[in-house]
């Protein structure tokens, strides 16, 4: 929990300089709030998950697919394609570089976070979705 | 004596077509750290980027994967412990947008957005500093601008057609590998609702320039059988 305020200041600190007329990021900032996060991608994601959390979520949407296809191809938005959204997000992502990498990186960390049952159906905002950021 | 003349002014219009930063093969380590919410990721893979345009993507962690792609979008996903791999082609999945990539065949200047059909719109000074906008003929897309120091950019911004500025990207640390400037850390912050922001950093290491890694040429086995997408993650 701790950990959790912490990151969620330094986010919101390093939001707050970025959005001054700077063109530098401060990095020790950014390193603080690495730092202070706590990782989800341990060991335990290289084991099978358990068979409910990779049950389709809706029809034939499978949440092991979704976060595969975020992860390794997510910079292309092929990820949003297979969730079933407009035929143009390839091309946002891809023009983009997946957003910058940034929504390619959170879209695969939610996805990642709905395969291990973690959070509130995170997969559910993803699947018809037609908002270029899905998650908000 | 005419002859030389013209060899030699077709050596120098050779030379001048010749991007600046042209390598034939980079390889370098990435970490790619992600934060959202307090929750932490992190993917390390290594890329092989020849001047042909193809890239092999070695995923390392969490999972070990292959990816290999060109500049027109072909495209093959290899799983070596089971030997499966899927293949596609999508002008969209080429290779040309690694941040590598981009930087080894030269297009520094508009950081590849030229070759998505991003145009240059405007140009001016900010701070001190050349900024220089690009936009899309689509104009949904968002506008991008672009912010250079000693001709390297170190900054670029996304804004979307309301006028919001979607995300940032900071570009440092650049490093000089044979002909190429690398910036070795990339750092985009994304804005969500309210202070609710996004961080990905992505550090590139062990950066190596021309070497005879067989990486490079690493090709999907003949008998690899086609990837069950369903299936879950072994």
């Amino acid at each position: 929990m701790k950990k959790l305020i912490v990151s969620i200041i330094a986010v919101c600190a390093i939001a707050f300089s970025a959005n001054a007329a700077s063109f530098k990021v401060n990095d020790s900032a950014i390193d603080a709030l690495i730092e202070n996060s706590t990782e989800v991608f341990t060991a335990e994601f290289m084991t099978p998950a358990p068979a409910a959390s990779v049950a389709p979520a809706k029809g034939e949407i499978n949440s092991t697919t979704a976060f595969l296809l975020s992860w390794l191809l997510g910079e292309f938005g092929v990820h949003r394609h297979y969730l079933g959204t407009t035929k143009w997000m390839w091309a946002v992502y891809t023009f983009t570089g997946g957003g910058l990498g940034v929504l390619w990186g959170v879209d695969t960390l939610l996805l990642f976070l709905d395969l291990i049952n973690v959070g509130d159906g995170y997969l559910g905002k993803f699947v018809n979705n037609e908002k270029i950021i899905a998650w908000l | 004596m005419a002859l030389i003349r013209k060899i030699i002014c077709l050596a120098l219009l050779a030379a001048a077509f010749v991007p600046a930063g042209a390598q034939r093969k980079v390889s370098a380590d990435v970490e790619v750290k992600t934060v959202a919410k307090g929750k932490l990721s992190t993917v390390t893979k290594s890329v092989y980027c020849t001047s042909n345009g193809r890239l092999v993507t070695l995923y390392k962690t969490p999972l070990q994967y292959y990816s290999i792609s060109n500049a027109k979008g072909e495209y093959q996903l290899y799983n070596p412990s089971t030997n499966e791999v899927m293949s596609q082609y999508d002008p969209s999945l080429s290779s040309t947008t690694e941040l590598v990539s981009i930087f080894m065949s030269g297009r520094v200047d508009d950081l590849g957005l030229g070759y998505l059909g991003y145009r240059l719109s405007e140009t001016g000074r900010e701070d001190g500093y050349v900024k220089k906008s690009f936009s899309h003929p689509d104009p949904l897309l968002p506008k991008v601008n672009i912010v250079y120091e000693n001709y390297l950019p170190i900054y670029c911004e996304y804004i979307s057609s309301e006028g919001k500025t979607i995300s940032r990207k900071y570009l440092s640390n650049f490093q000089q590998f044979g002909r190429m400037m690398l910036p070795l850390r990339s750092t985009d912050i994304s804005y969500g609702s309210g202070r609710d922001s996004t961080v990905v950093r992505t550090i590139y290491s062990s950066v190596r320039i021309d070497t005879d890694d067989p990486a490079f040429d690493f090709t999907v086995p003949a008998d690899a059988k086609p990837m069950k997408l369903d299936a879950p993650a072994k």
